[in-house]
């Protein structure tokens, strides 16, 4: 066995017992019973997707908290439309001969993000009466062999993972929002973070040397479809329902007026999307020409 | 009595899917927008929430969706009538 095999067998190792040691049960843990306002802060101000730009500006600060409220909805939802269509996927790799030694570990995986989806959908039907939509249609016509399918797989899992952990980590640690959405944003981050931990391990390791093992022109399409994956992502924080409920007028004008702010483009390409990109730049799942061009 | 339907709602998405795609003249409403590539896997969710907005119905997204947003003729009648 080489040192980077028993490196990654032991990094495995160590995340299924933190998995087992760290376990509480999500479905006992939280006082459903809190009862929050649209005064509250329901994320940072500073995250909501109007910020930098002029409708921030001039907005009050209580039609910001409002829309606060709608786009801690969104985000919770998406994680629950979001994590459902993913564990769907990895759900489907249990037992796959190339996963042999974390079929363990995705075990705990599914267990904790189902535990998650509980409580992201309860949230939102209890503090917002609905859980948005997912309104992504499954068109791909793509065909990778074994490896890649799993690379691809994984890599859309660590992309939305690492996306919704941002917002996570900001609002665990923000004294203005209201405590009980810091409480499960805190829980959130735990697992997740142990999750990226994992996906970062394991497409580090199924990603090599894949630059030799496969032509130019499939690895194109692969970056391909992982910049169309994030952009999807991102568009989808951007979600006109939650203007329209936090009462602006027109839910699509605001968002395509946002999606075009170069602020707002600045800021996921720069602090937000930096560390995903980097990841998947450096094993060469995303094509440094591609990454380059500014996204459309 | 004959009730008066109005199609200014989905002459709307027809203007944007025009807006979208410069090069075609027309989109005659019993154009198939999928199988003709007007509608794509990548503009399909701007497509929706369009509807949504315009006709102020949810949209769900299920097995069933692509036969009900195949042609805007569909839309008018399973989202603005």
């Amino acid at each position: 066995m080489t040192t980077t095999q028993t490196h990654f067998n032991n990094r495995v190792a160590k995340l299924i017992q933190l998995s087992r040691d760290q376990h509480i049960s999500d479905f006992t843990r939280f006082d459903w019973s809190q009862t929050l306002s649209d005064n509250d802060w329901w994320i940072s101000p500073e995250l909501l997707t109007l910020h930098g730009t002029s409708y921030f500006e001039q907005a009050s600060e209580a039609q910001l908290k409002l829309l606060s409220k709608w786009e801690c909805i969104n985000l919770f939802s998406l994680n629950v439309t979001g994590e459902q269509e993913l564990l769907a996927g990895v759900a489907e790799l249990l037992h796959t001969p190339m996963l042999k030694e974390v079929n363990e570990y995705l075990h705990h995986f599914i267990d904790e993000e189902n535990q998650h989806m509980w409580y992201f959908g309860k949230f939102c039907e209890i503090y917002g009466g609905k859980i948005y939509g997912n309104k992504k249609l499954q068109l791909s016509d793509l065909q990778f062999d074994t490896r890649l399918a799993i690379l691809t797989r994984f890599a859309q899992i660590f992309i939305f993972e690492e996306v919704g952990h941002y917002y996570n980590v900001k609002t665990a640690l923000d004294s203005r929002v209201h405590p009980f959405i810091r409480e499960i944003n805190d829980a959130h981050r735990n697992d997740e973070a142990r999750h990226i931990t994992f996906g970062r391990a394991l497409l580090s390791k199924l990603a090599s040397g894949i630059e030799q093992d496969y032509p130019s022109a499939t690895l194109l399409k692969i970056s391909n479809h992982l910049r169309r994956y994030i952009k999807v992502t991102i568009e989808s924080l951007y979600n006109p329902a939650m203007y329209r409920d936090a009462g602006f007028v027109s839910g699509i004008a605001i968002r395509s007026a946002l999606l075009a702010d170069s602020r707002r483009q600045d800021f996921h390409a720069g602090e937000h999307l930096k560390k995903i990109i980097s990841l998947l730049l450096d094993i060469h799942l995303l094509q440094p020409e591609i990454a380059s061009e500014p996204s459309n | 009595m004959n009730q008066v339907i109005s199609y200014d709602r989905v002459n709307e998405i027809k203007r944007w899917l025009l807006s979208k795609k410069k090069y075609l003249p027309d989109i005659p409403f019993d154009l198939d927008l999928i199988e003709n590539n007007i509608v794509d896997s990548l503009s399909f969710v701007e497509y929706v929430l369009l509807i949504e907005e315009i006709s102020g119905k949810e949209v769900i997204v299920d097995d069933a969706v692509l036969d009900k947003v195949r042609t805007l003729d569909r839309v008018q009648r399973n989202y603005m009538d």
